[in-house]
């Protein structure tokens, strides 16, 4: 460690100060002198790892930033304390022929890739005075098929809810989709109130 | 002229840092880490399989000895160091081959059990050969960066396998559990995309980190300081982003084959993965990890070196955690203008950390070239011989040891290059050598010096490098 890297520093040195101490010395001569002060303060060596060290805890300070902003989204759209303990109703998942849109056969949890299918909701199950929405998520999480938003009294006429095919797709995307009820507050979905998850096989 | 001088036993230097004879400390807790790795790894497959019953989970447990061939080819190769050199290459043969089989049976078990079915074992292995020249460059590149000390190339690639097979086998379970829960209890939308991003981030970047922490314990000799951090924390990084481009790869081809754009999918994704995303994503984020590792490495302070591994983690998860919560904030068109904003969003997402990772790496290279220097100038003033005063310009510089090589091979060929590359790597490991024990952050016996620096002594006989007596 060169003598010229040296700073004045209150932690004590790793190292033999021999090289500070000539000027000093000089000064000891002709005591007493201001710079004999100088005597007390510890020289330590200019260590280059320390700006690396404090360069990380600055990009500390931007991550804990970022995962804070990360909290407070998951917090805005998943508030706690929303919980009203409403159940919506869903009748079940079924084939969709989109051509009569009507639904057909048993309630399902699998389908291909090939087979359409909708569900369908019972709304009146739930209270006037709320909004609610339903959506499709296909395995992308991206909506697929949605009614609402609006009160279970307005969204009455539309108990059946088709999932839709991707733009520019001849088939369903295999993989999971997620249908869900849901209720609103302030035009954010705050609340699920009924879930099911059905499967499209990769055939 | 350069003068040899004779072969003499090397004067006494004081040891900076004595410490006392047997295994070092940090040898316990890599052997608690390693378990703890065996004991997640072990127990969280066989729960997933019993209990999830996921394809992902049929990975986890089959590909458990892909990982137990992993684990033996890293004993194995790091013990090869301690042998002699007659053994060393047999043993590191061992390794190399128990590695291959690792990759391979991770490979047959990515494709038997996730993607045969639909995307068949031909697209898997295309996949896989698309990859490995882009990975290949990108472990080039990523150890070509430390210019003044490169790592071994078994450890680079031990690095590498623990990100593409034990770290992405750790992973697995973890999402596919967080997944199923966050499904079932959360509002689908921005929120659950938050908690997704937020389980990749976290579990992805302990689940690599754990590599390059690993490294750091086992492997002190070779882990010098932020450089070599930000280099095995990359190479982990590449060997992730390998086995997630295939795995991404397959899946969006059977996906979209019914379609009629199986292949345009696949190679979409080859692009953002291995051309767009190959330093971007993982290598960036665990780059960051291994600089907090490295820093640390070099801190006295035992505080400090927790703080700054704890620091590395924490960027390393919210630079992943960003990228995976806000994509969606950045739409792509499927028009033209769609592939300007690809590459876009990339730079504006990523790019930071990048910088922040290069920014390290440069103050890294420079901090370490010059203390290197230093060093090369102590060893020349003592007059020991493994290095000479006329050496010290050319080895403090990159450029200057290449153009000397480069003579080397042409005057003498490649035996001559090679001979003296041997000798520039001894004298590099022997001021590394005396730049840590100066800053007493070394726990091997001062003979070890010695050793090295008789090894140099003995690599700098005219017989062993034929051409550097035309150099002078």
């Amino acid at each position: 460690m060169s003598a010229r890297t040296w700073r004045f520093n209150s932690s004590p040195p790793h190292h033999s100060s021999s090289s500070f101490v000539p000027a000093l010395g000089a000064c000891k001569q002709n005591a007493p002198h201001p710079l004999d002060k100088l005597a007390a303060v510890r020289a330590a060596p200019y260590d280059p790892v320390r700006p690396l060290y404090r360069a990380l805890l600055v990009f500390d300070i931007v991550a804990l930033l970022i995962l804070a902003v990360g909290l407070g989204e998951f917090l805005y759209f998943e508030p706690p304390g929303q919980s009203t303990g409403l159940k919506a109703t869903i009748a079940g998942v079924y084939l969709y022929d989109p051509t009569a849109d009507s639904t057909s056969g048993p309630d399902r949890r699998t389908f291909i890739r090939s087979e359409q299918f909708a569900a369908v909701v019972n709304w009146s199950s739930l209270p006037q005075n709320i909004v609610v929405d339903a959506r499709w998520y296909d395995s992308f999480e991206a909506v697929v098929g949605r009614v609402g938003p609006g009160t279970p009294e307005q969204l009455a006429g539309q108990t059946t809810i088709p999932v839709g095919l991707p733009a520019g797709l001849k088939y369903n995307l295999p993989g999971q989709y997620v249908f869900v009820v849901e209720r609103l507050q302030g035009g954010v979905p705050v609340e699920v109130l009924a879930r099911r998850i059905v499967l499209v096989e990769r055939e | 002229m350069i003068t040899y001088p004779p072969t003499s036993p090397t004067p006494p230097i004081w040891a900076a840092n004595p410490r006392p004879r047997g295994r070092p400390e940090r040898y316990r807790l890599t052997i608690a880490v390693a378990v703890i790795v065996l004991i997640v790894l072990v127990a969280s497959s066989i729960l997933d399989y019993v209990y999830l019953d996921t394809i992902p989970s049929r990975t986890a447990l089959y590909g458990l000895l892909s990982v137990a061939l992993v684990a033996l080819a890293t004993i194995i190769g790091v013990r090869a160091l301690d042998r002699n050199p007659a053994d060393r290459r047999r043993h590191l043969i061992r390794a190399g081959v128990l590695l291959g089989l690792a990759v391979l049976l991770w490979l047959l078990v990515i494709d038997v059990f996730v993607f045969t079915g639909a995307a068949g074992p031909g697209v898997a292995a295309i996949s896989a050969l698309a990859c490995l020249p882009t990975t290949a460059f990108g472990l080039f590149v990523v150890r070509r960066m430390d210019r003044n000390e490169k790592e071994p190339w078994r450890l680079v690639l031990v690095a590498f396998a623990w990100g593409a097979i034990v770290a992405t086998s750790m992973v697995i379970w973890g999402e596919s559990l967080w997944s199923a829960v966050a499904e079932r209890a959360l509002v689908p939308g921005p929120g659950l995309d938050a908690s997704t991003a937020f389980s990749a981030g976290l579990l992805e970047e302990l689940a690599k980190g754990v590599a390059v922490l690993l490294l750091f314990l086992l492997m002190r000799n070779e882990f010098d300081d932020v450089v070599d951090g930000i280099v095995y924390g990359a190479a982990v990084g590449l060997g992730f982003n390998f086995m997630e481009s295939i795995a991404y790869m397959t899946n969006l081809y059977a996906i979209f084959s019914p379609e009629g754009v199986g292949g345009y999918a696949a190679g979409f994704q080859w692009y953002a993965r291995q051309v767009l995303g190959l330093f971007f994503g993982h290598a960036t984020y665990t780059a960051l990890i291994g600089a907090g590792i490295g820093i640390a490495r070099q801190l006295v302070s035992r505080r400090q070196k927790v703080i700054a591994v704890a620091s590395g983690f924490l960027i390393a998860i919210a630079a992943h955690f960003s990228w995976d919560a806000w994509l969606a904030f950045f739409p792509i068109e499927t028009s033209a203008l769609g592939l300007v904003e690809i590459h876009l969003r990339t730079l504006i997402m990523t790019g930071p950390f990048t910088a922040a990772v290069i920014a390290l790496l440069l103050s890294g290279i420079r901090y370490e070239g010059k203390a290197l220097a230093e060093q090369f100038q102590k060893e020349a003033a003592e007059g020991t011989g493994a290095i000479l005063p006329a050496e010290v310009p050319i080895l403090a510089s990159p450029w200057r040891r290449l153009a000397q090589r480069m003579h080397a091979l042409g005057k003498g060929g490649v035996r001559a290059y090679l001979a003296l590359a041997r000798l520039q790597t001894a004298q590099l490991d022997l001021a590394m050598e005396r730049w840590h024990r100066e800053r007493k952050e070394i726990d091997e016996p001062l003979e070890a010096e010695h050793e090295l620096r008789r090894r140099v002594i003995e690599l700098r006989r005219p017989s062993r490098v034929p051409s550097l007596k035309p150099l002078t």
